[in-house]
């Protein structure tokens, strides 16, 4: 899976430590998102479209 | 009686179980907690009886301690994820040596005219089939 994290997080100017206390994760797991590495439970994802400020959880992340 | 803080220490992954030291928070509380075995065993005097005691209820005190702190540490979903597989596939490679192991304790015995097997070996596989069993229960139960 891809995912839009990185790009909207850096036009928010939010780290990636700021983010995964924004959502209750460790920093890895925001760098294993960005890098496609993990697929998120429906949870995490609804939790980091809601962080980023974006509507539908596909604006954030794209199934490939 | 639980003094350690979860902020201080981190999930061991390499090297075995229980807990790594994250801060110097949690390295001053091993270190003091080893001193105090330490000064303990001193006050106990020649005793062996009383050393043995000293150092049993030291243990206790650390391992309630110390799981207080596992039950506590935060995990989140990857790293749940990470410590399932990583815990499964110790418990196959425990399982495969356990499994080998009584088989050739019966082959060796066999041999030799008796039949023994270590029952802590086949105890270990019985309590792992257990815990498996109520394990998959509770999760089948609850989602």
């Amino acid at each position: 899976m891809k995912t839009k994290i990185r790009e909207f997080r850096k036009e928010q100017k939010i780290t990636q430590e700021e983010l995964a206390s924004m959502v209750e994760v460790t920093r890895q797991t925001i760098n294993s998102l960005e890098q496609g590495k993990y697929n998120p439970s429906l949870e995490l994802a609804y939790k980091i479209t809601k962080a980023l400020n974006k509507n539908k959880i596909e604006d954030v992340f794209i199934m490939d | 009686m639980i003094i350690a803080k979860p902020e201080w220490f981190t999930r061991r992954k390499y090297g075995g179980w229980g807990l790594g030291i994250k801060t110097w928070q949690g390295a001053v509380y091993m270190a003091a907690m080893f001193i105090a075995l330490i000064v303990l065993l001193q006050l106990a005097g020649d005793s062996v009886e009383t050393k043995l005691l000293v150092t049993g209820v030291w243990m206790v005190f650390l391992l309630i301690d110390v799981f207080d702190v596992m039950w506590k540490l935060k995990k989140d979903e990857r790293e749940r994820m990470h410590e399932a597989i990583a815990e499964r596939n110790a418990a196959w490679g425990m399982m495969v040596v356990i499994t080998l192991g009584i088989f050739i304790e019966i082959m060796y015995n066999v041999m030799n005219n008796s039949f023994y097997v270590n029952p802590f070996l086949v105890g270990a596989l019985a309590v792992g089939v257990i815990i498996k069993s109520v394990s998959n229960y509770k999760l089948e139960r609850e989602n």
